[in-house]
C-alpha cells in the first residue's frame, strides 16, 4: 500500500506541474493587464511600465514561470499583484469554506444518493423506484445557483430559519459553521445525490445476478445480509471511481454556489482575482486546486486498493 | 505624455451599471443645480475679507441633524467594491472606496450629501489671492495619530506631497497643486498653478486624507493602517477581500461624526445574495437594484434613492475621421432624435429611472432644466436632417458592448436602424473601458457616473481626456472652462451651463437615460443619506438602534 501511495504522489508532481504551467501561459495569451488594473485609471503610460517591471511582467515568459516555480517549491506562492497580500496565505485563508462546503456536499450526496440507489434496486421496476428515478432525474437537471436561490427564497426569506450568506469558522462556532453550510451544501449536492443514487442501482442490479449473490443467499443468508454484506462491497468500485469524480464537480461547482451564498472561500477568490487579473492569485488558486484534485485521486485509488485486493499492485 | 485620465467616478459606474442593471425611480433632484447651497468657502469671491470658519459651516458636523453622542451598535454594510488595500494615497476603484478609509483617516475637508464642503481636519480655507491660486488653510492643533504622530501643517505637506507622487485615482481632483508651504503648525499655503474648482473634492476625499508621515514606508501599511480616524481597524477579522471592520475610538476628537461602535464592511458582489443579506438581517446597509425595491418595502427595508450615471453612445468621432458622417452635426442631432427615451426608459428599465437629453444630471452645476425634451422622438425630423447632411442611405456605427447592456444597445440599434442607421454591436467579454477609449469605435455605449462639471470636462471634453480619443476641440468650451476656474462657484456655474447647451446642441453624446439608483436600509438605522454625485455615502454620523 505505502508503494502505491509513493507511485501515485510522484506521478502527481507531473501533472500539478502541467497545470501550473498551463494556467501561467494561459494568463499571459488572455487579454487585460495586471498593471492597469493596479495602477488604477490614473496612471500614465510609464507608470504601468514601470510596474510591470516591478511585476517581473516585462521578463521573458520562461523566465517569469521558473523564478515563480523556484518559490512556489519552497511553499511561496508569491505576492498578490492586485492587494499585494501573500498569495500562499490569502489561498490558505480561503480554502476552509470551500474544504467544508465539499466535504459537506459530499457527505450529503453519499448519504441520500446511496440509500435511494439501494432502495431503487431492491425494487426494480416497482412504483418506488421509478419515483426515485425521477427524483434522480430532477436532480440532475436541476442547476445549483437556481436550487440555491430558491432555498434561500424558502428557508432564509420566508422561515428564517438559515442565514443567507456568510461563512462561520468550524473552530469559531460549530453550530454557527452547521447553519451556514446547509443551504449551500444540499444546492451544491442535489445533481451529486441523483448521480449517485442512478448509479448505485444500476451497480447494484448488475451485481445481484452475478453468482456469488445466488450462492451466498442459497447458503440462508436474508436479502438484506446479502446485499450489505455482498452486493454493496462489490457495487462500490465503479460507485467510488463516481465519487471521486463528483467531489472534484463539486469544488467546481462550489464557485458558483459560493457567489450566491457570499462565502468567501477559494471559488469567490478565483473570480474576483480573475476580474482584476491578478496572475499571481489565480495562479494560487489553481495550483492549491491541483493538489486537491491530486488527493481526491490519490484516496480514490487507496480506496480501490482496499476494496479490490487485485488493485493493491498496481 | 499626458497623463491617462479616466474618471473616479466611472469604475462606479460599471459597477452599478452590472449589478443595479435596469434600476430606476424618480429623480428626486430634480430642481436644476445645486447652486442654492454653494456657500462653500474656496468660492469666497477673491480677495474676500470673510474668513470661512467651522461656526459659518451652514450644515453643521452632524450630518442627519440632532446630535447624539452615543456610542452603540454595529452596523454592518455590503459592499460591492473591493479596495486593493487600505492606503488612501493608492487608492484606485471608484468613490465606494471611501467607506473603507473613511473609518480610519480623516480627510482635510468633509463633503456633505449636497455637495458643499465642511470643516474637517482643516477649519478654515480661503483663496488669499485674486486668482484662485494660493489657499491657506487652517489645522486642528487636537488631532493625534494613532500612533502618537501628532497631524499638524508639516504632517498636511507631507501628506499632499505623497498623494501627488503615489498618483492615486483620486488625485486628479489635486490638478494643479504645485506646492504645499508650512506657515506655522495649524497654517499650510497651497500653491496651484491654475485654479482649481474641484481642489475641495480632492481635498475631502482619499487624496485629501492624512498618514502618519512615520508610517509612510510602512510595508503593511495597506492592511495595518496608521491615521487618525474616528475608528481603529480589527485586524483579526480581516479576511482579505471579505470583510474589513472597525472599532470607535473613544477619545476621538469629533465625537459627533462617530456613528455605531463598530463597523463591518462585508463585500457581497452578487446583487441577489446582497440582498438576501439584507433581508435576512444579516447586513443593515446595501446597495440595491430597483427590481427589488417592491420585494425590500415588503420586507420592511427602508429604501433611498439616487441619481446613477447617464447611459448612450458617445458619439466620439465628431471630425468624423473614422465615419465621416458623425462630423456632420445634423447627423448628429438626427441620432439624438431617432430614439424614442421614455420608451427605452418603461422596456429596458422597467420604467425605473429617468430618460434624458442630456449628460449633466440634474444635481450638476452645468444641467439646464429647459434643455430636457428637445431632443423629442421625432424620426421624420431624423431622417429630413440625414437628407440634409447627405446621407439618406444611412451608414454604419460602431460600439463594444458588455452582457449587462445588451439589450440597451441592441434597443438603440432598433430605433437607429428606422433611420437607415446601422449600429454593428462587438460584444467583448473582457476590456470593454478599454475598447470605448481606443478610438477604434465611433460611437461606444457607455454608462457613465458623472460629478463636478469641470472634472467630468477633463475626463469627456477637452483635447486628451481619456473619453475623446479622436480629440475633438472646441475652444469655446475650453475658454469656459478656462474662466469658469477662477470664478466662484455661484458665478462660475452659468460657464458650465453653456458648456452643457455646447455639448446638447452639438450633440456630443447621445444619452438616453439616468437608471435610478437604490440602497436599501434595515430602518434601526437613522441618519442615513445618500450623496449628490456620489456614488457611495459617506460613513459619518449613521445611527443604530438596539
Amino acid at each position: 500500500m505505502a508503494r502505491l501511495v509513493a507511485r501515485r504522489l510522484v506521478g502527481a508532481v507531473p501533472l500539478v506541474l502541467l497545470a501550473s504551467f498551463s494556467v501561467f501561459v494561459l494568463l499571459r495569451l488572455a487579454p487585460g493587464d495586471p498593471a492597469a488594473s493596479v495602477a488604477g485609471q490614473n496612471s500614465t503610460l510609464e507608470q504601468l511600465d514601470r510596474l510591470r517591471e516591478q511585476m517581473g511582467l516585462d521578463r521573458p515568459l520562461l523566465v517569469q514561470y521558473g523564478q515563480w516555480l523556484g518559490d512556489a517549491v519552497r511553499g511561496d506562492l508569491g505576492t498578490s499583484l492586485f492587494s499585494s497580500q501573500p498569495v500562499t496565505t490569502s489561498v490558505f485563508d480561503r480554502l476552509p469554506p470551500t474544504l467544508s462546503l465539499t466535504v459537506c456536499a459530499t457527505l450529503l450526496s453519499v448519504l441520500v444518493g446511496v440509500p435511494l440507489g439501494i432502495a431503487a434496486a431492491t425494487r426494480a421496476g416497482s412504483g418506488r423506484d421509478r419515483a426515485i428515478s425521477m427524483f434522480s432525474s430532477i436532480g440532475l437537471a436541476i442547476p445549483s445557483f437556481w436550487l440555491a436561490l430558491l432555498l434561500v427564497l424558502v428557508f432564509v426569506s420566508r422561515l428564517g430559519w438559515l442565514p443567507a450568506t456568510g461563512y462561520v469558522a468550524l473552530t469559531d462556532d460549530p453550530i454557527g459553521w452547521a447553519r451556514t453550510m446547509v443551504l449551500p451544501s444540499i444546492a451544491l449536492a442535489l445533481p451529486a445525490i441523483g448521480v449517485l443514487a442512478r448509479q448505485t442501482r444500476s451497480a447494484l442490479l448488475d451485481v445481484m445476478h452475478a453468482d456469488f449473490m445466488t450462492a451466498a443467499r442459497s447458503r440462508g443468508l436474508s436479502v438484506r445480509r446479502t446485499i450489505l454484506r455482498h452486493g454493496l462491497k462489490n457495487a462500490s468500485i465503479p460507485l467510488v471511481t463516481l465519487l471521486g469524480l463528483q467531489i472534484l464537480s463539486l469544488l467546481g461547482g462550489s464557485v458558483i454556489v459560493e457567489q450566491v451564498f457570499a462565502i468567501p472561500g477559494l471559488g469567490s477568490l478565483a473570480i474576483s482575482s480573475v476580474s482584476t487579473r491578478d496572475f499571481t492569485m489565480i495562479q494560487g488558486v489553481v495550483v492549491l486546486t491541483a493538489v486537491v484534485v491530486v488527493v481526491v485521486n490519490l484516496l480514490v485509488d487507496i480506496a480501490y486498493a482496499y476494496l479490490n485486493p487485485k488493485a493493491r499492485t498496481a | 505624455m499626458r497623463a491617462k485620465r479616466w474618471g473616479a467616478a466611472l469604475l462606479v459606474a460599471a459597477v452599478v451599471g452590472a449589478t443595479a442593471c435596469g434600476s430606476g425611480g424618480d429623480d428626486s433632484t430634480a430642481d436644476g443645480t445645486v447652486a442654492d447651497a454653494t456657500t462653500v468657502q474656496a468660492s469666497q469671491p477673491p480677495g474676500s475679507d470673510d474668513a470661512a470658519t467651522a461656526s459659518t459651516d451652514p450644515s453643521g458636523p452632524e450630518p442627519g441633524g440632532a446630535a447624539s453622542t452615543e456610542v452603540t451598535g454595529t452596523i454592518r454594510v455590503g459592499t460591492y467594491l473591493y479596495p486593493p488595500g487600505l492606503d488612501p494615497h493608492t487608492a484606485t476603484g471608484g468613490q465606494p472606496t471611501i467607506q473603507y478609509l473613511q473609518p480610519v483617516y480623516d480627510s482635510l475637508l468633509r463633503r456633505n450629501p449636497d455637495f458643499t464642503f465642511s470643516p474637517m481636519v482643516a477649519t478654515a480655507w480661503q483663496y488669499t489671492d485674486d486668482t484662485n491660486t494660493t489657499l491657506e488653510m487652517t489645522i486642528r492643533d487636537d488631532v493625534v495619530f494613532s500612533d502618537g504622530t501628532p497631524l499638524d501643517a508639516e504632517a498636511v505637506k507631507a501628506n499632499l506631497e505623497r498623494a501627488l507622487e503615489k498618483q492615486g485615482d483620486f488625485v486628479r481632483y489635486l490638478a494643479g497643486l504645485e506646492r504645499v508651504d508650512v506657515v506655522d503648525p495649524t497654517t499650510v499655503v497651497l500653491h496651484l498653478s491654475a485654479p482649481s474648482p474641484t481642489l475641495e473634492l480632492g481635498l475631502s476625499g482619499p487624496a485629501g486624507m492624512l498618514v502618519s508621515p512615520a508610517a509612510f514606508d510602512n510595508p503593511d501599511l495597506d492592511t495595518n493602517p496608521v491615521g487618525s480616524g474616528p475608528y481603529t481597524f480589527d485586524a483579526g477579522s480581516f479576511v482579505d477581500g471579505s470583510s474589513w471592520a472597525y472599532d470607535a475610538k473613544d477619545d476621538y476628537w469629533a465625537p459627533e461624526l462617530i456613528g455605531p461602535a463598530r463597523l463591518e464592511l462585508t463585500l457581497i458582489t452578487d446583487p441577489e445574495a446582497r440582498f438576501n443579506a439584507l433581508t435576512s438581517g444579516q447586513i443593515d446597509i446595501a446597495l440595491g437594484s430597483v427590481d427589488q425595491v417592491d420585494a425590500a418595502r415588503a420586507a420592511g427595508l427602508d429604501v433611498t434613492e439616487f441619481d446613477v450615471d447617464w447611459q448612450g453612445l458617445m458619439l466620439m468621432d465628431r471630425g468624423g475621421e473614422m465615419t465621416p458622417a458623425l462630423g456632420d452635426v445634423r447627423v448628429r442631432q438626427a441620432l439624438n432624435y431617432a430614439v424614442d427615451r421614455q420608451t427605452l426608459v418603461d422596456a429596458v428599465l422597467g420604467g425605473q429611472g429617468t430618460a434624458t437629453d442630456q449628460i449633466f444630471p440634474a444635481s450638476s452645476y452645468a444641467y439646464v432644466p429647459e434643455l430636457e425634451g428637445t431632443y423629442d422622438y421625432d424620426p421624420d425630423r431624423a431622417r429630413q436632417l440625414l437628407a440634409d447632411a447627405g446621407y439618406a442611405d444611412g451608414f454604419t456605427l460602431r460600439t463594444p458592448s458588455v452582457p449587462a447592456l445588451n439589450t440597451f444597445v441592441e434597443a438603440i440599434g432598433g430605433y437607429l436602424s428606422d433611420i437607415g442607421v446601422t449600429l454593428q454591436i462587438d460584444t467583448v467579454e473582457t476590456g470593454f473601458v478599454a475598447a470605448v477609449i481606443s478610438g477604434d469605435y465611433d460611437a461606444p455605449v457607455m454608462s457613465f457616473g458623472m460629478e463636478h462639471p469641470y472634472a467630468d470636462a477633463q475626463i469627456l471634453l477637452v483635447p486628451g481626456a481619456t473619453f475623446n480619443p479622436f480629440g475633438t476641440d472646441d475652444p469655446e468650451i475650453d475658454r469656459l472652462l478656462s474662466e469658469a476656474a477662477s470664478l466662484p462657484t455661484d458665478e462660475a456655474t452659468e460657464k458650465y451651463r453653456e458648456i452643457g447647451r455646447i455639448v446638447h446642441d452639438d450633440a456630443w453624446f447621445l444619452p438616453i437615460y439616468r437608471p435610478a439608483g437604490v440602497y436599501f436600509t434595515n430602518p434601526a438605522v437613522s441618519n442615513f443619506e445618500v450623496y449628490q454625485l456620489q456614488a457611495a455615502p459617506a460613513i459619518y454620523g449613521w445611527k443604530i438602534d438596539g
